[in-house]
């Protein structure tokens, strides 16, 4: 899950002026869209998986991520 | 009226297999178009991925494959591990030559080390982020019509039918943001996106679409009895007395480089069930059903510890496999110094294992439509040692690649039939703006409950397999076809979670004629691999709505690398009675 996300660092991402935010192109299941100037917005939370690319790959430090997840059934 | 476009192969996954097939069709006609659903830099799953089968030494030929088939339990095509041990070191030169980056050391050498599951054998290292990249780049480069963000939900054929007496000429699908219908009409296509994941938290896009669209359509599958397997569950032991367990990671990338599994007690469990093989060479399927017989017996938690790692190797991990140890870190987990508890689970589960057949060529059963990577079964080695996936997908990417290229040359232009193009658009998109109904969400946990339990999954019999089937079938008639999606992203988890059902049938399906224990797949009723009778595959094939059952034998006798007799081996597990009762048995 995206335990924390500070939109105010995307104001001056060098790589969303440039090509686009590379964070909403790293998530593997959409959960990331831009607004209308181009910032990403956490649309649908409850389906990030933790892949942690958003962390990784953003410039700015924009996002955190948590491990930790709750399965909702156990093998046991 | 659906956006169509042309093309003369289509390949479907920008995974290592599907990069493969692109770049070696291109090679052979002009157009060629990948379609992906996520982003090839980062989706799928090669991106998780950093060993790669290394080519294979002078004279080492004869060792890595009696490795490849010994540890496959004999289920091996072994022309085709040949093949793959014969071409990897051509295939690996390609991808230098490409700029693929491999982790080498000071005199230039590639970093060997040996995978889980291999003595002799080594693998070769990159960072599978890098090595995405690098895919993306180099298909941008070369010319090839790269559509991301649209997910190939059926197959368009010549007669318009499902399942097809007539050819592939196409297939269909969805802008995964906007949902709008994009119809590419085809000489060829290769699927090649085959994992499989229940939407429990790890690689969640993944759910057999290649593997499925094949089925509906009308081609043959192999093996997906060995498909259901479980994973390397790393899981955190918080305070909350209601769910203490919290899942942190799949532990198979540390599992690799030989992380010891010890119980609560501090042994190393291994030295109880395959003490020839320990943890280092012992399979997937072994190593799972050790660590649930010792849960079972109350002598868990069991642990991965990777305290005997070396200084350096440590951090080559944390280069080549990021995610993982961003994971760790964010837990306050040490390798160095904490061990991790493991629970296996069915976190996700596996294409290649089982999947499309496909012939040596990456020819499925219908003309037109080819297969490789983890939508093909993967008969060089059904439970493959570490990194032999990886190699697999470069080779038969590369053969499958070639000769669709090769069938979409000797074509002419294909038209589609614009009925089954509005029948299966009609299909699709019917979750959509529905009011009432289950949501996809909804279906993947009815699913799942029936298939992430030991009972059900780790340790299966006749009687709970046909229970599993029979709740799945009903999933399947009367929640499946009154889904609801909101919206776009609604609308591609609906047609996610009708893929995920068929692939559970299809592999349940497989594993109820399966009456031996082999691999990852454990019979109560038959605790013991049966080489007498069940050195055979187990092919699905549909026929109207029913699922059609084939065998098909393995010409052992004439293989290279045969068991030393052909009797029933006792499985190295051995659940007792009281462990059965812990699961409710």
């Amino acid at each position: 899950m995206i335990r924390k996300f500070d939109a105010s660092l995307c104001q001056e991402c060098p790589l969303r002026a440039a090509e686009g935010c590379p964070c909403i192109e790293s998530c593997p299941v959409d959960v990331l869209r831009a607004e209308e100037d181009g910032r990403p917005r956490v649309a649908y939370p409850a389906d990030c998986f933790s892949c942690f690319w958003c962390q990784l790959d953003c410039p700015r430090g924009a996002f955190e991520v948590s491990a930790e997840r709750e399965l909702e059934i156990l093998p046991f | 009226m659906a956006k169509v476009i042309q093309t003369d192969v289509l390949v479907v996954g920008g995974g290592l297999a599907g990069f493969r097939a692109a770049m070696r069709a291109r090679d052979l006609v002009d157009r060629v178009t990948l379609v992906d659903k996520a982003n090839v830099a980062r989706g799928g799953g090669t991106v998780f991925c950093h060993i790669m089968t290394a080519p294979t030494p002078a004279g080492a030929h004869d060792d890595w494959l009696r490795e490849i088939v010994e540890h496959t339990e004999y289920l091996s095509n072994q022309e085709w591990a040949e093949a793959v041990l014969e071409e990897q070191g051509d295939r690996v030169r390609d991808l230098e030559r490409w700029g693929f980056q491999f982790e080498r050391d000071e005199n230039g050498d590639f970093i060997l080390m040996p995978p889980r599951g291999a003595n002799k054998a080594r693998a070769i290292y990159y960072e599978g982020r890098k090595f995405a990249q690098r895919m993306r780049d180099v298909l941008l480069a070369s010319r090839i019509n790269l559509i991301e963000r649209v997910m190939i939900i059926d197959l368009l054929t010549s007669d318009g039918q499902h399942p097809s007496g007539g050819n592939v000429i196409g297939a269909i699908g969805l802008h995964t943001r906007t949902a709008e219908p994009l119809v590419i009409e085809a000489g060829a296509v290769v699927v090649t996106n085959g994992l499989i994941a229940g939407k429990l938290k790890e690689m969640d896009n993944l759910t057999g679409d290649g593997q499925a669209m094949a089925y509906r359509a009308g081609a043959e599958l192999s093996g997906m009895e060995f498909t259901h397997h479980f994973n390397f569950a790393l899981w955190k032991r918080g305070t909350d007395a209601k769910n203490p367990l919290k899942y942190l990671w799949s532990g198979a990338q540390l599992q690799n480089h030989g992380a010891w599994i010890v119980n609560a007690a501090g042994e190393r469990i291994m030295e109880r069930y395959a003490p020839h093989l320990m943890e280092r060479r012992s399979g997937f399927g072994l190593i799972s059903q050790a660590i649930a017989n010792e849960c079972l017996e109350g002598k868990g938690p069991v642990y991965f510890s990777m305290r005997h790692f070396p200084k350096e190797e440590v951090e080559r991990l944390r280069k080549v496999i990021p995610q993982t140890m961003a994971a760790l870190d964010d837990a306050g987990i040490d390798i160095s110094k904490d061990p991790i508890e493991v629970i296996p689970a069915m976190i996700h589960w596996g294409g290649g294992r089982g999947g499309v057949k496909i012939g040596f060529g990456g020819e499925t059963s219908l003309k037109g439509l080819f297969a490789a990577g983890m939508a093909a079964q993967t008969r060089a080695s059904v439970e493959p040692m570490a990194s032999l996936s990886q190699a697999f997908c470069n080779v038969f990417g590369y053969r499958a690649g070639e000769n669709a290229a090769k069938y979409a040359a000797g074509r002419g232009e294909v038209t589609p039939k614009q009925e089954q193009v509005e029948e299966l658009l009609k299909r699709i998109l019917s979750p959509l703006g529905r009011r009432d109904g289950l949501t996809p969400d909804d279906v993947f946990l009815a699913a799942n409950r029936m298939i992430i339990p030991f009972k059900y999954s780790i340790l299966k019999s006749e009687a709970r397999m046909v229970e599993v089937l029979k709740e799945l079938e009903r999933i399947e008639r009367e929640e499946l076809p009154g889904v609801r999606a909101e919206h776009p992203h609604e609308l591609i988890k609906a047609n996610e979670a009708r893929n995920y059902l068929l692939m559970c049938r299809l592999s349940y399906t497989s594993a109820l004629e399966r009456k031996e224990t082999r691999l990852c797949h454990y019979r109560e009723e038959y605790p013991f691999r049966d080489d007498v009778n069940w050195l055979k595959w187990i092919t699905v094939r549909r026929e109207g709505e029913d699922i059609k059952l084939g065998f098909e034998p393995i010409p052992i006798e004439s293989y290279k690398i045969r068991p030393p007799t052909l009797t029933k081996v006792p499985a190295a597990v051995q659940f007792s009675s009281d462990c059965l009762k812990e699961v409710g048995l």
